[in-house]
């Protein structure tokens, strides 16, 4: 009986939810209706979220992106892309350019591989091809090494099937390898297409790179923010759309995006369609202007959340007041037989608890029906089960502190209150 | 009567605290349904009200037989749509009295005769009779004729913003323009049509919503095609490796990249036309041109727009939090006014035993509980006018036009009003049930 969570007699509090039922229906509906909304609200906005906290791997205030280069007369030709590629390392203040199919943050192509590994694990998984993209985004290798001469020599164009070699060398994501080798051992491990790496025909691992975000920004969620793959490419025959990865000075990061337009025109001239002018914009502006909508969602649902929890504890604590209060005598009347404060304080918040386990009892197979619903009407998730009991707590705390100042109030009832008569 | 109001109104002002929680609180929930509502019934327009009830998407699958890429769950997120032009006209020509029109939207390159302006703008190129059964408005001139389609005219209608700019003057009616190599005639200027959501040319994956939709000229497709314009729009083309796209070049004969659309008055005639795109999807799978199993689609405005998803999940998701939260808010008031009421019986008891008749209390009661309601709806108009503001800064390109409609407000303050009054009603029920005597002896 020392603690204030020490178990009181059960039988007088449910007493008293017998005698009067409207207040502590009321509480119950409230917590129910919390729970529901609580727990949803809550995973969604994890999900949201989750991708704005992966480290995106990317060297901070240097890297411009270059993208949209549209080929008005037909498709692009390798030595083009690498006059270009040269010209653009040629401007003061370039520390490395990487032709690219797939920049982050840009989704203007897509370009999706589905591999599958000897574990039998498979993926889709986004592909940047790429002439020395680990150098132009500042990646950070972990494992292996970036690819060679050799390997760029040897692998052909994405547009050009029959020059493709049999074996081509990969750098994946620690998450994508984690996925792909969850016995490790990623490095230097093949990966097939649909059906598995067969004996002529497989990507080989020869780097992990810390981190890289794939460019389908709305595939970025369930955990698969990471699955990307970088393939080598240096000839870019019959490519449709072109992109640049620039990486700078970074006290001249400015300076470099203004001179890109005017250098792009000298170079391609009328190649460019007429009308689509080519996007040149630092990663960091991207990256900000592609996450809004999520940002945006992230902050409504947080709102949500907060609002919830304050208008459950405002309800709680409102309705528990007038409910003590309305008692005030009996508790006098307790007091003034022997019940410590401690007592009058448990009572109150076993009382609450049991009222908040009533209503969670009813709120979260409610939170499991309202996600049923969204499911079936909309692109939504299964409401991960982890949810609920994160959900219930939250609840359990709120009611607690709803609770707590009434209680004081009650347990602050001194016992001559019992002799008055009102 | 006129004591129970005053005795209503002077209640207001006891216990301040709680009376401005249950104020603000409701205010609160309201406005988060309001402006989610508000936002909703924006989304919901309809795109060409009118004629729209008229207009029918067409599809039957000439698709390829689907390879290893293929997910099966795509059709169902973003339903098929693209049809070959040689199909389009066979249906054409296989129901002659129904008014048909295969398009596809691209940005297009407009020259003056002597190349002295250079315009870039949105067309649509189109078979049969696009421009009026989409109501695209005439301000001067005509549209094309059946026989200048026949022929592949090359012939244009623009609108005012364009024939102000590229022939400097708003009516520019046989003047000529320059598409790629060949001169086009002017022979109609168009008012502004874009209606939004822009549902006659969707594609996958584009949200169909803003001002960059505006269509500025309108081709017969054939003149164009002839011409050399290669639309820039989504193509699903047969044999090509990684969908053989092109912004270059067009395979007519391998690749779908047409809408097609049918004006359908009647439901005989809605009938009817399914009946032909169905049976036109058996002969040619019959046939062996068409490789997968046969099927045919046809959609009106509104399915095609629900199928395409034109009002954003999250919109939707979001009207359910605030629906929810709304529920919240009110039982909330509901505990936080019944409270209030509860703890006064003993006075409200006082009243009936010196005299007061039932009626009396209830008055007092409602008229409490009514004007908190009202209070709290009210003060919700402020904050809805604020959380439209806020939707308004996102850029979506439907959020532009986010404003209160007054009716939904109107709706929204009688669901305060009687919420307030229904949580009014119980007390004051319970109040005037009890006996004056009993009441008098607790005391």
């Amino acid at each position: 009986m020392r603690t204030p969570f020490a178990l009181p007699a059960i039988g007088p509090i449910f007493a008293v939810l017998r005698r009067h039922r409207l207040m502590p229906l009321l509480v119950i509906v409230q917590i129910a209706l919390a729970c529901a909304i609580l727990t949803n609200a809550l995973s969604l906005l994890q999900r949201q979220l989750a991708p704005m906290l992966v480290d995106d791997g990317i060297a901070r205030g240097q890297v411009l992106l270059v993208d949209q280069l549209i080929q008005g007369q037909g498709r692009w030709n390798t030595p083009a892309v690498r006059t270009a590629q040269h010209a653009l390392r040629d401007l003061p203040g370039v520390r490395a350019v990487a032709p690219a199919m797939g920049l982050p943050m840009r989704q203007s192509i897509s370009f999706v591989l589905p591999v599958k590994s000897p574990a039998g694990v498979t993926a889709d998984v986004t592909g940047y091809s790429a002439d020395g993209l680990v150098q132009a985004l500042g990646l950070d290798i972990v494992q292996g090494r970036d690819f060679t001469d050799e390997e760029y020599a040897s692998t052909g164009a994405i547009f050009d099937k029959g020059n493709r070699n049999n074996v081509v060398p990969v750098i994946l994501t620690e998450a994508l390898a984690r996925h792909l080798f969850p016995g490790g051992g990623a490095l230097g491990g093949r990966l097939g297409g649909d059906e598995g790496p067969d004996d002529d025909s497989y990507y080989v691992v020869v780097g992990i790179v810390r981190h890289l975000l794939r460019y389908q920004l709305s595939e970025l969620d369930d955990g698969q923010a990471e699955y990307s793959l970088l393939y080598p490419a240096r000839s870019f025959e019959g490519l449709p759309i072109l992109s640049y990865a620039v990486r700078t000075d970074p006290a001249r990061r400015d300076e470099v995006a203004k001179a890109i337009p005017a250098l792009l025109k000298q170079q391609f001239g009328s190649q460019l369609m007429r009308n689509v002018d080519p996007v040149v914009i630092d990663y960091e502006s991207q990256r900000r202007e592609s996450f809004a909508p999520r940002r945006a969602a992230v902050w409504l649902l947080g709102t949500v959340c907060v609002v919830v929890t304050l208008i459950t504890i405002i309800g709680i604590a409102s309705l528990s007041g007038y409910w003590i209060e309305q008692r005030t005598r009996q508790i006098g009347i307790r007091r003034a037989l022997g019940a410590t404060r401690r007592q009058i304080l448990s009572h109150f918040r076993w009382e609450n608890l049991l009222l908040t386990c009533a209503g969670l009892l009813l709120g979260l197979p409610m939170a499991l029906a309202v996600n049923q619903l969204l499911m079936h009407y909309y692109e939504l998730p299964r409401l991960p089960l982890q949810w609920l009991p994160i959900g219930a707590l939250a609840l359990l705390l709120t009611g607690q502190l709803a609770v707590f100042a009434p209680a004081r109030r009650a347990a602050a009832v001194p016992p001559a209150v019992a002799t008055r008569s009102a | 009567m006129r004591y129970a109001i005053e005795l209503g109104l002077k209640g207001l002002r006891r216990h301040p605290r709680t009376m401005l929680l249950a104020v603000l609180t409701m205010a609160l929930g309201l406005a988060a349904a309001m402006t989610m509502l508000t936002l909703m019934a924006m989304l919901s327009i309809d795109p060409l009200p009118g004629q729209s009830q008229n207009l029918y998407l067409a599809w039957v699958d000439s698709r390829q037989a689907p390879t290893a890429g293929d997910k099966p769950g795509d059709d169902a997120s973003s339903p098929p749509r693209l049809l070959k032009l040689a199909d389009v006209e066979a249906l054409s020509a296989a129901m002659p009295q129904v008014r048909q029109s295969a398009l596809v939207a691209t940005s297009l390159n407009l020259d003056s005769e002597d190349g002295g302006k250079q315009g870039s703008i949105r067309a649509v190129l189109a078979t049969g009779p696009m421009p009026l059964m989409f109501a695209v408005p005439l301000r001067h001139g005509r549209y094309w004729s059946v026989q200048e389609e026949r022929e592949h005219a090359p012939v244009v209608v623009i609108d005012q913003k364009a024939s102000l700019k590229l022939l400097g003057r708003a009516d520019g009616t046989g003047q000529h323009l320059r598409i790629g190599k060949t001169l086009f005639q002017v022979i109609g200027i168009s008012g502004d049509w874009n209606p939004q959501p822009q549902f006659y040319a969707m594609q996958r994956d584009e949200s169909p919503w803003g001002k960059d939709f505006a269509i500025q000229a309108y081709l017969p497709l054939r003149s164009a095609l002839d011409a050399g314009v290669v639309p820039l729009s989504v193509q699903d083309c047969d044999h090509g490796d990684h969908g053989g796209f092109r912004f270059n070049e067009l395979d007519v004969d391998a690749c779908r990249f047409l809408q097609l659309w049918t004006e359908l008055t009647t439901p005989d005639a809605t009938r009817a036309f399914a009946r032909l795109l169905d049976g036109y999807g058996r002969q040619r799978h019959a046939e062996g041109v068409f490789a997968r199993e046969p099927q045919s689609r046809l959609y009106s405005v509104r399915q095609w727009l629900a199928a395409n998803r034109a009002v954003p999940d999250s919109v939707h998701l979001n009207l359910w939090l605030a629906v929810g939260l709304l529920g919240l808010c009110m039982v909330n008031v509901a505990g936080l006014l019944s409270a209030r009421f509860l703890r006064r019986s003993t006075e409200l008891g006082m009243r009936r035993v010196l005299g007061a008749p039932r009626r009396s209390i209830i008055v007092q009661c409602l008229t409490e509980a009514g004007i908190a309601g009202l209070a709290g709806g009210l003060l919700a108009l402020p904050m809805t006018l604020f959380g439209l503001w806020v939707v308004r800064l996102q850029k979506h390109g439907y959020t532009e036009q986010a404003h209160l409609n007054p009716l939904l407000f109107l709706a929204l303050l009688a669901l305060a009003l009687l919420v307030g009054v229904l949580v009014g009603v119980l007390p004051a029920w319970r109040a005037t049930r009890i006996e004056p005597a009993l009441q008098v002896k607790s005391l």
